[in-house]
């Protein structure tokens, strides 16, 4: 290979891997704890004492037999990557989430766990 | 003479790639909330299945409502994909020369895994629905008549 062959294709590699790379995270807390749950007694505890263990909820939804509390906090990874051509941006949002479902009377009837905010994950668009 | 050449050759490269970098550009993105919606549809038995089966099987929903007389659990995932092409001069020459270029075009599709469970008034399931968005090819859709 000529020498000026070399220096270009040297040259072209680095002037096109040239970049930067970022990661970010994002969290929205809540500080519930989901070890309290062997607390709660379908068909006996009421609304006020879930409150009472797990906090305010983030969100409260009326419906057709009762009320449902929602506990929620998120975890969102972020990943971006700037080369000369081409950018790659990456971002995944997960959540960690309880579900109270009570009655017309403020008696709790099921609950709904779901963790997965530890799932989300830096990478690359796939 | 030869390595007049050579060094000109050398020193144009190094102007365009600076002026040029960035040039054309294309930007790939991608956006995902929540989990994989997985249905184990033969336990979910539409009459038979109760609230509290679903909610040991599925966790908990993303989204509660009230659908008329019914109770609505709503698991969903949602994938953002989007593309973009860039073709213009990084620098800001309009300090320098009154003209610029600058043409962009992007595309960008979101779509749902959505699972829809409809409860009555016993908390039983009356009536189940699954949407899986993410199965549409990425340009097909974005480029498909259909709204």
């Amino acid at each position: 290979m000529r020498p000026t062959v070399k220096i270009l294709a040297a040259f072209l590699i680095t002037t096109l891997l040239s970049g930067c790379i970022v990661l970010g995270k994002n969290k929205q807390f809540q500080p519930f704890d989901s070890t309290e749950l062997d607390k709660l007694v379908p068909g006996r505890t009421r609304a006020a004492e879930v409150t009472e263990i797990f906090g305010a909820p983030s969100e409260v939804v009326e419906l057709a037999n009762g009320n449902a509390y929602v506990y929620k906090r998120t975890v969102t990874k972020g990943t971006v990557c700037w080369l000369v051509l081409v950018t790659f941006g990456n971002a995944e949002k997960q959540h960690d989430q309880l579900v109270f479902f009570f009655d017309l009377n403020d008696t709790l009837t099921h609950y709904g766990i779901s963790l997965d905010a530890d799932k989300a994950k830096y990478g690359f668009p796939g | 003479m030869d390595s007049r050449v050579k060094i000109l050759t050398m020193l144009s490269l190094i102007v365009a790639s600076f002026f040029l970098s960035g040039c054309i550009t294309y930007q790939i993105a991608r956006y995902v909330e929540g989990d994989e919606v997985i249905i184990p549809n033969d336990r979910l038995e539409v009459g038979k299945t109760t609230l509290g089966e679903a909610l040991s099987l599925l966790g908990a929903p993303d989204r509660v409502g009230k659908a008329g007389m019914e109770d609505l659990l709503v698991y969903e995932r949602a994938l953002l994909y989007r593309n973009r092409i860039k073709v213009g001069l990084p620098i800001p020459l309009s300090s320098v020369i009154r003209t610029s270029f600058d043409a962009s075009a992007y595309g960008t599709l979101v779509r749902y895994d959505s699972l829809a469970l409809f409860f009555n008034s016993d908390r039983v399931l009356k009536h189940k629905t699954f949407q899986q968005g993410s199965n549409h090819p990425y340009f097909k859709t974005l480029f498909s008549s259909h709204q």
